[in-house]
């Protein structure tokens, strides 16, 4: 188990970096960068923002399997569904 | 380290200590997996009356269209189509799910895994009392200018994206309004399931060790939690559509009709598994008893019933073959689905092994899960039919689907809950039911509803299309208007069947004889409690040492064997057995 | 009638091992707090809900060629502000909790009550987006990325309200120093629902804000 200090600044440090994230966020846009590469890129410091908040916040790091496998499921089961959608729904057009 | 308030400990905590309740906490308000059981039971069969009715009306529209039904009055094209949404509305949502997951699962899971109650008594209070208020609007929704909803149990759009397109305006959305609280009140419930089953099994009760009752609540539970979801979304869409004009699913102001039918069967496939593995539950649990022999293949089942939970999931467009979804996607569904059948038939071969060479006891409860076996051969079956694009194209839509998912249904659903009913009413009520009715009740039940069904398999056959106010209006289905009047026919007798049924259960409840501990001699643990069980389920928590199937073990005392009794206590020689 | 007790206390003397014996995997399940596995499952049947909704923005999105000039007027300011505020309530709450662990109530009392007060503000910045969104003209008929803005956004704000109403009572509960073993317990699941809904908006704002 870490000691009390450790886990006050883990947990402020997370903070920094979830700001310092959400500044690069905001800068990518407003760079020149060709639309798809910018959309990779936010998408993906979101997707790091969200682990930082869900493994250090939500204390997935130290969850069992089965928690962690309750918590990933649905989210692979939701993304398997957008991906059989896209012929019909995205593509329609 | 802040205290983990350990399990048991929250369970001794929230049940009620033993002092004197009101009759509203103790009645109304209660938090006992019992009582609660007992209310979504009523909630249940109240609706069955509702929805039994509504067969009633259906089939007599079909057989002498331009008639007045009696009882009722004439119905009208538009009312035909609210009296076929409403019927499945019911079926599915209001008596399927509160019988088989609201009421056996939540008399059942605590008891048969050795606890006290559920690990979260008052959601559980306040899931019931969600279904019960989903109820209430849906049947307010009767009551209401321009009818209930009556675009179909399946609510397509853009049919149902539009008040103008079915004249119905609040109907449709108070009927969004209770389905979206009927799936609140099971997602709630569904934790107490899942926690109570995982978390708070008795000592000794290992997972594999628990009665498949449990599995099939638990394994139906989360189908449904993660299966629901992209529904919810969709209602509050299609609610948005209907009341400020928003154009998710309306082709008109840009949006995609498919795409509400999508979000629909994503849920609705597997929904129909949640609502038919717990039949196959209580078939499970009644065979061994009443063949005095393990269920055969008990980890095959398991397995079985997990890999068809993961499959539900991935055969949804079998419903949209011709819906005019991208055909790339026929072929991956079909093949899905035709696999599908294989997890449901390892069950259906273990349940007739099971059956095999056994000594059997053909009291109402077998009676039951016997028929409700065979039945269920039919439905299945007709469902490859169905599962392969090509066929599906000339059989959507026809009452060969119709005749299909009864016969999956209404075998599991109402055959396994009969059964059930049977078999556990001495351990709700503490009374016998009475056998000669039972069996009376089996064979119009048994008999009748293979008559109803069984010509409109013909009449799909025939190009017969669903939902349809006047059969008799096609040239090319004027042949088989005979069959429709035997099914409804049938119906008339099927449903004057039920009767005994109704008075058996209340009669009972008065003047049945009073139930022992252990009627059937059934080796799972709520048997081995008082009929009923007191406050708090058992008086010890009981200590497991076997599974739940231990019939005629060799060299036994007799020929069953308690979870809870060592292998000394039923008689073998040494421990080790 | 009494064979169930007496069965149940002889068999605890003479049962072999072997038949007690829960696998590893069982031992695990069972020591899990109740509430947690309870908090959890519920929050998979919410990644559902919003992962639907999320799902169906995406794909229509892509349907309907980006929706650039639709999703231009978006406050991406108020956005990116509201998204600074949820972030650091998300730190509150953490603290909270850890305050728990420490068993410092005044603190927990302290970070809950900040926390519902950065609750309070991202409802407030979100009001005056939207007020300012409806002044402009953009209604949630405005056109179909609008009628997705205001949902996703609308059945957000409906949970982060449930969440202030949670945090709220636990933390009068937590200043009265009532029932204090069980409000530990609930700062913990409370928290795993606030960063839940956190989480929640930090893909919300690329997806609507940023894109």
């Amino acid at each position: 188990m870490e000691s009390v200090e450790h886990g006050l600044a883990r947990y402020i440090g997370v903070w920094v970096w979830l700001v310092a994230l959400l500044a690069a966020g905001l800068a990518v846009m407003a760079l020149p960068v060709p639309k798809l590469a910018a959309l990779a890129l936010i998408f993906g410091i979101a997707s790091i923002k969200a682990a930082l908040v869900i493994r250090n916040y939500m204390h997935l790091k130290y969850e069992s399997l089965f928690i962690i496998a309750v918590a990933l499921v649905p989210v692979l089961l939701f993304i398997g569904l957008a991906i059989a959608l896209i012929p019909d729904i995205a593509m329609h057009r | 380290m802040a205290e983990q308030v350990h399990a048991q400990g929250i369970a001794g905590s929230q049940i009620e200590s033993h002092h004197e309740l009101g009759f509203l906490r103790r009645y109304i308000f209660s938090v006992d997996h019992k009582t609660i059981a007992k209310q979504y039971l009523s909630l249940s069969l109240f609706m069955a009356i509702v929805g039994g009715f509504t067969a009633y009306l259906i089939r007599w529209q079909l057989a002498w269209p331009e008639t007045s039904v009696a009882g009722w009055g004439y119905v009208e094209p538009d009312g035909y189509n609210a009296i076929v949404t409403m019927h499945g509305t019911i079926m599915v949502f209001f008596v399927a799910m509160p019988m088989l997951l609201g009421a056996f699962g939540n008399f059942l899971i605590p008891l048969m895994v050795g606890a006290g109650d559920m690990a979260f008594p008052r959601l559980n209070a306040f899931s019931f009392w969600t279904l019960f208020t989903a109820s209430m609007v849906l049947l307010a929704s009767f009551f209401v200018p321009g009818g209930p909803a009556a675009a179909g149990w399946t609510s397509y759009a853009p049919l149902s994206d539009n008040p103008l397109y079915t004249g119905v305006n609040w109907g449709i959305n108070l009927w969004i309004i209770a389905v979206a609280l009927e799936f609140a009140s099971f997602l709630m419930g569904g934790v107490n399931f899942l926690t109570t089953a995982l978390n708070m099994r008795a000592r000794g009760m290992t997972l594999w060790r628990m009665p498949l009752m449990v599995w099939m609540e638990i394994i139906a539970a989360v189908v449904f939690l993660l299966s629901v979801g992209p529904l919810v979304a969709g209602a509050v869409m299609l609610l948005l559509d209907r009341t400020i004009g928003t154009g998710f699913f309306a082709p008109d102001r840009g949006g995609d009709p498919l795409l509400w039918q999508h979000l629909f069967w994503f849920f609705g496939h597997p929904e129909v598994y949640v609502v038919a593995l717990p039949g196959f539950g209580v078939m499970m649990e009644v065979m061994p008893v009443f063949s005095r022999k393990p269920i055969f293949g008990y980890r095959t089942i398991v397995t079985s019933v997990i890999a068809a939970g993961l499959l539900s999931f991935i055969v949804w467009a079998h419903h949209m073959f011709v819906s005019g979804m991208d055909p790339r996607l026929a072929t991956p569904f079909s093949i899905t689905t035709i696999l599908i059948s294989v997890p449901f038939a390892i069950m259906v071969f273990a349940m007739i092994a099971t059956l095999w060479r056994g000594s059997i006891s053909l009291k109402t409860p077998m009676l039951f899960a016997l028929g409700g076996l065979a039945s269920f051969m039919l439905g299945g079956v007709t469902g490859i039919f169905l599962g392969s694009a090509a066929v599906d194209i000339y059989l959507h839509g026809t009452y060969f689907v119709v005749a299909h998912f009864h016969y999956t249904l209404f075998p599991t659903v109402f055959f396994g809950g009969f059964a059930g009913l049977y078999y556990w009413y001495p351990k709700m009520f503490g009374r016998m039911m009475n056998e000669t009715l039972g069996q009376i009740h089996f064979v119009l039940t048994f008999v009748c509803f293979n008559a109803v069904f069984i010509p409109l398999f013909l009449t799909g056959l025939a190009g017969n299309p669903r939902r349809i106010y006047e059969t008799t209006a096609y040239e090319f289905l004027k042949p088989v208007q005979p069959l429709h009047v035997i099914a409804t026919i049938a119906t008339i007798v099927l449903l004057l069947g039920q009767f005994p049924f109704i008075a058996n259960f209340v009669v009972s409840m008065f003047r049945g004889a009073r139930a022992p501990q252990n009627p059937w001699q059934a080796n799972t643990l709520e048997w081995q409690t008082d009929s009923p069980p007191p406050h708090g389920n058992f008086r010890t928590i009981p200590v497991v040492f076997r599974g739940p199937y231990d019939y005629t073990v060799p060299a036994a005392a007799q020929d069953w064997a308690p979870q809870s009794q060592s292998d000394r206590e039923i008689g073998l020689a040494a421990a080790g057995g | 009638m009494g064979s169930s007790e007496v069965s149940a206390n002889a068999g605890a003397g003479t049962a072999s091992a072997g038949d007690l014996q829960s696998t590893g995997s069982d031992r695990l399940l069972r020591e899990l707090p109740i509430g947690k596995i309870g908090i959890w499952w519920f929050l998979a049947s919410e990644i559902m809900i919003f992962g639907g909704l999320i799902t169906c923005y995406v794909l229509m999105r892509i349907a309907h060629g980006g929706w650039e000039a639709e999703a231009a007027h978006v406050k991406w300011r108020l956005g990116a502000a509201n998204t600074l505020v949820l972030v650091t309530s998300s730190l509150t709450m953490i603290l909270a909790h850890y305050s728990v662990e420490r068993d410092d109530r005044g603190a927990v009392s302290r970070y809950l009550g900040i926390t519902v007060i950065l609750g309070l503000v991202f409802l407030g910045i979100k009001t005056f987006e939207y007020w300012s969104d409806l002044r402009e003209g953009f209604t949630p008929l405005s056109g179909m990325f609008w009628s997705f803005y205001y949902m996703m956004t609308g059945l957000h704000a409906i949970h982060v309200t449930a969440g202030i109403v949670i945090n709220a009572v636990l933390f009068v509960m937590a200043r009265r120093g009532t029932l204090w073993p069980r409000v530990q317990q609930r700062v913990e699941f409370a928290g795993l629902y606030w960063h839940f809904v956190d989480v929640v908006w930090i893909f919300l704002f690329p997806l609507l804000y940023l894109s």
